[in-house]
């Protein structure tokens, strides 16, 4: 017990050190800044979450680059058993983990001294729109996916630049979360952003018509329509949930031993179900 | 030392920097038919001087001449490469290939396009280090030693006139040597490094010892030895006036030094001539 | 006088350039059926297929092979010959019609890259230059012409490298 411990401090404290790490998390900020200067209600509200895509690549190319030593056959006869090498390497994701956590929790009160976000046009329109908690939870448990995936591709894959191409083209493309944005596969895409639009009425519809709580979206380039904006904790809770499923898939695959299949049909279980009840809760 | 036209390779004033580590400096070497060891500790030089001899790496001051030809022209070099073979220390494969296919890719490679030929000529060096048997099966379930041969004879195809070898023997069994030795024996001009003195007592005819970049001794390995005559000594305590002392199987303390009187001397052996040698470089 | 072809193409590293043609046909279908518009997806697609063709370039038994007659210049182009059209195959298969310009450039730039400083460094910079262009919130495919002149300069210079 004593040994994985040591082993998890000395893979964390050089997952920590990784540079793709340290060049995700200013790329993510420019990603942040650069959504500043999209000028759509809604737009930082919407692009903040997927903005976290740069630091995520950058631990899942971290916890490759640790779960890539496992190819090398170093001291394969010592005591620790290679699931226990496995489980280290995995804790010492936490670091990376905690990074974000902490991200979030500096976004989360910069928040709150700006006094919230844009969100909606007039006449449904608030400036003071927050994050809610299972909103905020997300980019942590996302992190635990991109440690997680990035085990899982370099056990699947082996060689170290093909993991890495793919987790670059992964993480990108469900970064980009609009390319998702079909009712199935938003509940299925990793980076789930919110808020979701319910059509309430044609172009010409009076919007004074509607109840004064909701926020609307107007029609333009791309919709037809009168949007009512809907932020839905519940949705976003059963993501996290669904997230939670991902991560012990992903485990399963990258870590050998007992708990290999427990893992990977208890987060299949538990992913499916969260989808399912995604769509139930959905507005 | 005199160089002449008729020799397989000539080296004068050879130097090779890496940033500011001088790896190989003022090196002059000359050989003709046989097999020439070189001797040295890790990082004196060696495998930097072999490359630049095996034409993959160009030397920044200094005169090189293979064969006749000099390196530094394109057309020249491209002679030389059709003319040697090469081992580098750390030579890797393709592990999906067979050792036929490997042997005989190599073969395509150094320009050999009758299909015919090079049938013969790659079962022939693949028996010539006894690898008849595992020809047809791939690399990737083959031993360390036995990929070590599969590389040995993928240098040795077409029967060059100049064998480069960076520590050939690494991985072989004692059974594997000693058939090494012989087929090196048969060869033309083999230039090889090795740490094992033994290797080099058995089969070379002249032998250069290398410390920092900087050849310290050429010469038979009889001369090697010879550097020892009269100062080496044995007896059964430790005695702290010699440069060396170690304990032999024999139970009994073999001594390097200045002798003292009444000691019992022994015939040096060519670890003894290199071992003073590295002593007396590291003082 | 094409006896290296299929040896080389077995020496090759498939597997990048497999999966990801499979991955953005995999992408390129889910668009599709969502009517999304495939534009968002032209950049990552052109840097993840050049930075595939890019990994093919790593040779596992290149210290072997350092001194056989046959220039390195040559056995990369060799590999480029098999690896440029699975790359063109891939792009058309994938249904998403990258814009050649942008593939030829990016794949120009990582192959340089790769020539001067491996295949690690040479893979990264198409994938970095879009992920950095989406996080700048400018365009991934500006400057194209420039920047495959510039490649290919950098790829005759160090051909030999």
């Amino acid at each position: 017990m004593m040994a994985t411990a040591t082993l998890t401090r000395l893979e964390g404290e050089r997952m920590l050190r990784h540079p793709a790490l340290w060049l995700g998390l200013p790329v993510m900020l420019w990603w942040v800044s650069s959504t500043f200067d999209q000028d759509w209600s809604g737009a930082l509200y919407t692009g903040l979450i997927p903005a976290f895509t740069p630091l995520l690549l950058g631990i899942s190319l971290a916890s490759m680059s640790a779960f890539s030593r496992e190819h090398v056959p170093v001291a394969d006869d010592a005591p620790m058993a290679s699931s226990q090498r496995s489980a280290a390497r995995l804790l010492a994701g936490l670091g990376p983990v905690a990074l974000t956590a902490l991200v979030v929790v500096a976004g989360t009160i910069w928040l709150r001294v700006r006094g919230g976000l844009d969100l909606g046009d007039e006449p449904g329109r608030t400036l003071h729109a927050h994050y809610t908690l299972p909103e905020l939870i997300q980019p942590v448990l996302l992190a635990c996916v991109a440690v997680a995936a990035g085990a899982a591709v370099v056990h699947v894959v082996r060689s170290r630049l093909a993991a890495a191409i793919l987790l670059v083209v992964g993480w990108f493309l469900v970064g980009t979360y609009w390319l998702f944005d079909s009712p199935v596969v938003r509940y299925l895409a990793p980076v789930q952003p919110q808020p979701w639009q319910v059509e309430v009425g044609p172009w010409d519809a009076d919007p004074t018509a509607f109840p004064s709580t909701w926020l609307l979206s107007a029609p333009g380039e791309y919709q037809d329509h009168w949007a009512r904006i809907v932020v839905s904790p519940a949705v976003a809770a059963w993501h996290d949930v669904y997230l939670v499923g991902l991560v012990a898939v992903l485990v399963g695959i990258a870590v050998p031993g007992r708990f290999r299949v427990p893992l990977l049909v208890g987060g299949v279980i538990v992913a499916a179900a969260a989808a399912g009840m995604q769509s139930v809760v959905a507005p | 030392m005199s160089i002449t036209s008729t020799d397989t390779l000539a080296v004068t004033g050879l130097a090779k920097r890496f940033g500011g580590t001088r790896a190989v400096e003022d090196v002059t070497l000359s050989a003709g038919r046989g097999v020439i060891g070189l001797l040295g500790p890790n990082g004196a030089g060696k495998t930097t001087l072999l490359r630049m001899v095996a034409t993959v790496l160009a030397p920044d001051a200094g005169d090189l001449r293979l064969l006749g030809l000099d390196p530094a022209r394109p057309g020249d070099r491209i002679e030389i490469r059709r003319r040697i073979g090469y081992l580098p220390q750390s030579p890797g494969l393709y592990a999906g290939f067979t050792a036929y296919d490997l042997v005989d890719y190599v073969a395509v490679l150094k320009e050999h396009t009758d299909k015919a030929w090079r049938q013969r000529e790659v079962r022939r060096v693949l028996e010539s280090v006894e690898l008849a048997h595992v020809m047809h099966k791939k690399i990737r379930t083959l031993s360390g030693g036995t990929r070590q041969r599969v590389a040995l004879a993928a240098a040795m195809v077409g029967s060059p006139e100049l064998l480069v070898l960076d520590e050939p023997a690494n991985g072989l069994d004692p059974d594997q040597r000693l058939r090494l030795r012989s087929l090196l024996s048969q060869s033309q001009t083999v230039l090889m490094s090795t740490h094992n003195i033994s290797e080099v007592s058995a089969l070379c005819q002249q032998v250069y010892v290398m410390f920092s970049g900087r050849i310290r001794f050429s010469g038979t390995p009889a001369e090697l030895a010879a550097l020892a005559d009269g100062r080496v000594w044995e007896d059964g305590t430790q005695d702290p006036l010699a440069i060396r002392s170690w304990l032999t199987a024999e139970g009994i303390y073999r001594h390097l030094g200045d002798p003292p009187a009444g000691a019992a001397i022994v015939a040096p052996t060519l670890d003894d001539g290199y071992l003073l040698l590295a002593r007396q470089e590291h003082r | 006088m094409t006896v290296w072809l299929v040896p080389t193409a077995r020496a090759i590293s498939w597997w990048p350039l497999v999966a990801v043609a499979a991955l953005l046909a995999g992408a390129s279908a889910l668009a599709e059926r969502t009517d999304f518009p495939v534009v968002g997806l032209l950049g990552i697609a052109a840097a993840a297929l050049a930075a595939a063709v890019v990994a093919g370039l790593h040779d596992a038994a290149a210290a072997l092979l350092s001194a056989v007659p046959t220039s390195l210049a040559v056995r990369r182009a060799r590999r480029l010959l098999l690896l440029l059209p699975v790359e063109l195959a891939a792009s058309w298969a994938s249904g998403l019609n990258v814009p050649l310009g942008g593939l030829v450039a990016l794949t120009a730039a990582g192959v340089a890259v790769a020539f001067w400083a491996g295949p690690l460094a040479g893979a990264a910079v198409p994938l970095a230059w879009v992920v950095v262009a989406r996080a700048g919130g400018f365009a991934w495919d500006q400057h194209l012409a420039l920047v495959t002149i510039a490649a290919a300069a950098a790829l005759w210079t160090g051909r030999n490298r």
